[in-house]
């Protein structure tokens, strides 16, 4: 029987499971436990970066500030590490007490590496062999955006959906939770978040492969379930009227990035993505709640309350971007709010305790499809601007990587601008004539081909939170998908898929370091320190996917000849 | 016979070893504008022949036999006197009686079109309604015209139809398009106009012995490759500018139509809604391999590319069945 089956199968792979512990040199004497109270205070923990995010509220800033503008020119590369794999490297390291954790991930393996954060001297390296029959969109873009830490393992989820936690000393498994059956489409490509010792995944696959997006909760010490709540109310709960007929059971929903959390509110804020199939006509209704901002109960999963960005949503604009955390100061009021640039190319301001909507303020400009209701905050769409089956194709700006996509948005409270990696584009995007949903593969029914009208796509913007305006930017010829990270040194480093890192002033955006990786940048770039040393991580390697995405606009095809090679580049300080 | 009444069939030969060396053609001499024994206006069958022959680095000898009727032509396929006879229209109606034979890819299609005065003619199917239209007997025209309950006058052969309509004993005739265009080039004051009804599009291919696969590999290979600029510069050196393309979307068989939907949704994306590729993955239309390479290359994927193994997620079948969807685009690749 089928479950028989799947059980065996994962016996197997765990069997397989190829793993390499290297001597580590002492190390295990010095590990430190991530404590939930040490995960509560990360902030102040300056010197670490313990989770995805660095903190719960979601803002990648590093309080660190013994690199700055006026020493910057001394800033050099100290170790590479190389994770062996071509072709996407969207992983956030990970650091706990010099000890850095990292990811490489094809379609061959989840791997895990244990690395000495001032040395690059390899700990140990465990490799996960992933089954050859994961659905398309693992195929096409077989990722994994980083580690969770808690006590003493790391957590991480896999191309075949399963969530793992090894021993952070040596590499060895400790517990393995299948979370559900990846044939259906499921994946795990977000880091996942530990709160209050539950570790928290959202999945993956749903909004390009069907099935129901959802987000559980395990216990961190078990891998036991503890709760799921489906993006997609099942028939009969409240919110399924706006799903016709069948269509919710393959609707997508996916929660595909790491949340966010606030202790005070003790809600965890997630974003969800787009319903699928992409072709809106073929899920007539709202399609609650795909494309919203959720907050739920941390303890129980339960939905405490929604905004939905935008109805029916026909263009795969995902809102998954991550909410920020952030008490803004509007009209000289106080306002608990959490803050999100996503790829619709707005800046939303909620309400963190009732999701009360507050304001939207565009960042793009190259915006077609239609703008938030100034009081519902709810998309009003331009007419005409939905493909027919068959039709020929609209053109629609953003494209669908939108305003700003996934990859993560930098709040500094020194500054207090939030950094929005945004990109001025547009697509040419039609629906197919014809689409029926088979299991595991695309279910998007569309055809995409990104332009760009402006000679620099890739936009970093520093967005005043309170004034609710962008106050300056830097250009860059291709869009930017690559990473953004703060620091307290009143410094921002943006990467680009021309391979390039660049440190650039917090206040005003002027250029200050640069250097050339001769790799995309895509991954995360974090601060931290070791031995009193502050030191840069840089996350690179590209996204094959990217050679798509830039492949018909000749604005941007030099960055599609770079190659795609995984590696972290480490900087500090010349001595 | 209908078809034996229009397409007037060519005939080709080859030897059956793993390359191509030698092709023996079978071919009316004296058929055009489909074939001729005259050098000076071989027909554009022997033409594109010779243009197959060529691409495939081959010899092309005629073997020259009257073809009126079908089962003469067969049999000199049958009997090896010959190994390609083109002219053959791609319709498993046609094809699953000759279970000897198989057809290649389609190098024109063959269309029903009206042909009129250029003034005040006849400029579409409706204009035929008050008029007397001349048809060729047992052909697709005549049995359209009939279908449809116009007015009609049947003729024996295309020289008689298209005589009264010069004599004006008929003010149009429905005719084939070959031989419509090929009319219209040679008589002044005559236009030929489409009814835009691609439901009767016929395509027409070349058949080979079922046996010799190598051949009709290569043949499909080099008709893919002329599909661009040789062919359709051929054909229109015989009048034949309505009917050079492949048929529309709407014209698809099932197992095409799903085939397209198929790479619409999965391959697309990055080979492009043409399958003429992006900087990211390869140009389909362009791909040299067999069918079978095709298969392995979709299943197993190319190492070290974007190109992603996709067993278990398409199976064999719907693999084969989007190779002949890329072909049927490649074929479509010189249509405006």
């Amino acid at each position: 029987m089928v479950r028989t089956a799947r059980l065996s199968l994962i016996a197997l792979l765990v069997v397989s499971s190829l793993l390499l512990a290297l001597p580590s040199p002492g190390r295990s004497a010095e590990w430190r436990e991530v404590s939930d109270a040490r995960l509560l205070n990360a902030e102040r923990d300056a010197g670490n970066w313990l989770m995805y995010n660095r903190t719960y509220s979601g803002w990648r800033f590093s309080p660190l500030d013994q690199i700055t503008g006026a020493n910057i020119k001394k800033l050099v590369p100290k170790w590479i590490f190389a994770g062996g794999t071509v072709g996407d490297q969207q992983m956030t390291p990970v650091v706990n007490d010099g000890v850095m954790f990292t990811t490489s991930t094809s379609l061959a393996f989840n791997r895990v590496h244990a690395v000495n954060a001032a040395t690059g001297e390899l700990l140990w390296k465990y490799d996960r062999r992933t089954a050859d029959d994961v659905g398309a969109l693992v195929r096409l873009i077989p990722h994994n955006r980083g580690v969770a830490l808690y006590k003493d393992k790391v957590i991480f989820g896999t191309l075949d959906a399963h969530l793992v936690a090894l021993d952070a000393k040596t590499g060895k498994p400790a517990w393995e939770t299948r979370i559900i059956d990846y044939a259906d489409g499921y994946f795990v490509s977000q880091a996942p978040l530990v709160i209050k010792g539950k570790v928290i995944v959202g999945i993956a696959g749903p909004g390009e492969m069907g099935p129901r997006g959802f987000v559980e909760a395990f216990d961190a010490d078990t891998g036991k379930s503890q709760w799921r709540w489906y993006s997609i109310p099942a028939a009969g709960e409240p919110g399924s009227e706006t799903w016709a007929a069948d269509t919710w059971k393959i609707g997508g929903g996916a929660v595909w990035h790491t949340g966010t959390y606030d202790p005070a509110t003790n809600l965890l804020y997630v974003g969800t993505g787009n319903p699928a199939p992409w072709i809106a006509d073929m899920r007539k209704g709202d399609n609650l709640y795909t494309m919203s901002a959720v907050a739920l109960d941390i303890d129980t999963g339960k939905m405490k309350w929604f905004h939905q960005y935008l109805a029916n949503e026909p263009w795969d604009y995902d809102t998954v971007a991550e909410h920020h955390v952030i008490d803004v100061v509007r009209n000289g009021q106080t306002q608990k709010a959490v803050v999100t640039a996503n790829k619709l190319g707005y800046v939303y301001t909620l309400d963190r305790i009732t999701g009360r909507f507050l304001s939207a303020v565009p960042f793009i400009k190259s915006l077609t499809w239609g703008a938030p209701d100034p009081v519902t905050g709810k998309g009003v769409e331009k007419p005409g601007l939905r493909p027919t089956m068959g039709g020929p194709p609209v053109e629609v700006c953003p494209s669908l990587l939108g305003g700003t996509g996934w990859q993560p948005k930098v709040y500094n409270p020194k500054t207090g601008f939030l950094y929005i990696p945004s990109n001025e584009f547009c697509m040419k995007y039609g629906y197919v004539p014809d689409l029926t949903y088979k299991k595991g593969q695309l279910f998007t029914g569309n055809t995409t081909e990104h332009f760009s009208k402006t000679e620099h796509a890739g936009v970093l913007r520093a967005f005043d939170v309170n004034q609710n305006k962008v106050l300056w930017e830097w250009n860059n010829r291709t869009p930017l998908i690559s990473h953004t990270l703060t620091t307290a040194g009143d410094l921002v480093f943006q990467g680009t898929a021309e391979g390039k890192v660049v440190a650039l002033d917090a206040k005003n955006g002027q250029e200050l370091w640069s250097f050339n990786l001769g790799t995309p940048q895509s991954g995360g770039i974090i601060s931290y320190a070791v031995d009193g040393k502050q030191y840069i991580a840089v996350a690179a390697g590209g996204t094959v996917r990217s050679q798509v995405w830039f492949g018909k606009e000749p604005k941007w095809t030099h960055a599609t000849k770079l190659n795609f090679s995984d590696v972290v580049v480490v900087f500090g300080l010349s001595e | 016979m209908w078809w034996l009444g229009v397409a007037v069939v060519l005939i080709a030969t080859t030897s059956s070893a793993d390359e191509v060396r030698r092709i023996r053609l079978c071919a009316d001499p004296s058929n055009l504008p489909f074939s001729s024994r005259d050098a000076r206006e071989p027909g554009f069958e022997i033409e594109i022949a010779r243009a197959v022959a060529a691409a495939l680095d081959a010899e092309l000898t005629v073997h020259w036999v009257p073809t009126a009727r079908e089962i003469i032509v067969l049999r000199q396929l049958y009997e090896r006197r010959c190994d390609l006879v083109m002219g053959f229209p791609i319709t498993a109606g046609f094809m699953d009686d000759k279970p000897r034979l198989s057809v290649s890819a389609p190098y024109y299609v063959m269309r029903q079109v009206v042909v009129s005065s250029s003034v005040g003619g006849v400029r579409s199917l409706e204009d035929l309604k008050s008029r007397l239209v001349g048809v060729q007997a047992m052909t697709l025209s005549d049995q359209l015209v009939h279908e449809r309950g116009y007015n009609r006058r049947v003729y024996v052969t295309p020289d008689e139809t298209f005589g009264a309509l010069l004599r004006g004993e008929v003010d149009a005739v429905v005719m084939e398009s070959p031989l419509a265009g090929w009319f219209v080039t040679r008589n002044a004051g005559f236009v030929a106009s489409e009814f835009g009804d691609p439901g009767r599009d016929l395509e027409i291919g070349a058949v080979v012995r079922k046996a010799d696969r190598d051949l009709k590999e290569s043949v499909d290979r080099a008709i893919q490759q002329l599909q661009a600029t040789t062919l359709p510069t051929i054909l229109r050196r015989y009048g034949i500018t309505l009917a050079q393309a492949s048929p529309p979307a709407a014209t698809l068989t099932p197992q095409l139509r799903a085939a397209r939907s198929t790479f619409l949704t999965q391959c697309s994306q990055c080979h492009g809604t043409d399958a003429k590729g992006t900087t990211a993955a390869a140009n389909l239309l362009a791909f040299k391999g067999s069918e079978a390479d095709f298969v392995r290359i979709v299943q197993t994927g190319r190492p070290g590319t974007g190109m992603t193994p996709w067993k278990g997620l398409i199976n064999e079948e719907d693999i084969r069945a989007i190779a002949r969807y890329i072909k049927l685009l490649a074929t479509d690749s010189g249509r405006p």
